[in-house]
């Protein structure tokens, strides 16, 4: 699989903190990639020997991140994206970024993205000393698209005019642009 | 009668032959529900290879790159029998699970302005080793949360940008 590009991703949420535990998630991610590009020779070699041991052990998070150092060695670019990063919970959370840095550290050619509310920004600085930023906020463009999306799934389309409308278009934007 | 109230079952396990109506029946709303993606459970083979995930990863679902990944991933692996038990060891989550709303596909032009940022067009376009590995897009509660539903706009960032990533290596 040397000349490809592969991108994996993982979406958090505040529901599934608990089985979202780091070794889970970085697992999905080597997931995606053996299912794509085959399992690589090492973690069927761990699967092996885990599974020799009473009852089959399970997976601990330096195993799982000396897996996935492994595997991505081989590729030129991988993009690794992570959404909502902030419904993790705080442990897993700063033990996902101190393993995506050991992980990057070795991988020139892996780019980490990642999005989440701005309180979490500290935590990924602690980890990463240079971060690119992009402060989210809709632009009026955006507000309004959604807004006449949101209009036009109306389940009582007779409770709207077309003044109502006028105004839901014209005063939530605004609203949005004072805060 | 609405695919919603039904709970699917494999329909690897319905003999065509068997002469039950209620089995063509449930047949035929499973085939309804599966061949709908907006439905968690549209894809049969990764819930006999895990079938505990819908309670693990009802959430997991919404992240739908699944198709933008086998575009930009050449190549198609054949997984044996045992390479399915390690698959499930590595991990009970299953992101590739893919889930897209009605909604999402009518926010096409939502965030957009984003991919447009020097932010991003530096983090992309860096070449091996440069220190700028991490992009870190962050949408303040008050406002991104509550008007465009935040997790729309971050999988719509990340479908362009894979659209781009493709682009911009077109030869592998």
């Amino acid at each position: 699989m040397g000349k490809d590009i592969a991108i994996v991703g993982l979406y958090c949420d505040f529901h599934a903190q608990q089985e979202q535990s780091t070794t889970n998630i970085l697992g999905a991610i080597l997931k995606q990639l053996a299912s794509r590009g085959g399992i690589p020779e090492n973690t069927r070699e761990a699967f092996q020997n885990a599974k020799k041991e009473f009852g089959g052990r399970g997976l601990l998070l330096p195993d799982m991140v000396d897996m996935l150092k492994k595997t991505i060695t081989s590729l030129p670019r991988l993009f690794i994206c992570i959404d909502a990063l902030d419904e993790c919970t705080q442990k897993h959370r700063r033990e996902l970024l101190e393993s995506l840095r050991q992980i990057v550290r070795g991988s020139p050619g892996t780019r980490v993205f990642l999005t989440g509310r701005p309180h979490i920004d500290d935590e990924i600085v602690e980890c990463f000393s240079k971060v690119l930023r992009i402060h989210l906020s809709p632009t009026p463009g955006d507000i309004k698209s959604y807004l006449e999306m949101r209009l036009d799934d109306d389940p009582i389309p007779k409770a709207m005019d077309k003044e109502l409308r006028a105004d839901i278009m014209r005063i939530i934007p605004e609203k949005i642009s004072e805060m | 009668m609405s695919p919603d109230l039904y709970e699917p079952q494999p329909p690897i396990s319905l003999d065509p032959r068997d002469p039950l109506s209620s089995r063509e029946k449930s047949y035929s709303r499973c085939t309804r529900s599966l061949t709908n993606p907006h439905k968690k459970f549209g894809s049969p083979s990764i819930a006999q290879m895990s079938p505990g995930y819908q309670q693990v990863t009802g959430n997991t679902n919404s992240f739908n790159n699944n198709n933008s990944f086998n575009n930009i991933v050449n190549f198609v692996t054949e997984i044996d029998g045992e390479g399915r038990q390690i698959l499930q060891w590595l991990s009970p989550l299953e992101p590739q699970q893919r889930h897209q709303g009605v909604r999402t596909d009518r926010l096409d032009n939502v965030g957009n302005w984003v991919l447009e940022t020097s932010e991003f067009r530096k983090w992309r376009d860096a070449g091996d080793g440069c220190d700028e590995q991490v992009l870190f897009c962050c949408g303040n509660p008050g406002v991104g949360k509550t008007y465009v539903r935040w997790e729309e706009l971050g999988s719509k960032i990340t479908q362009r940008w894979l659209t781009i990533g493709k682009q911009q290596f077109p030869n592998h």
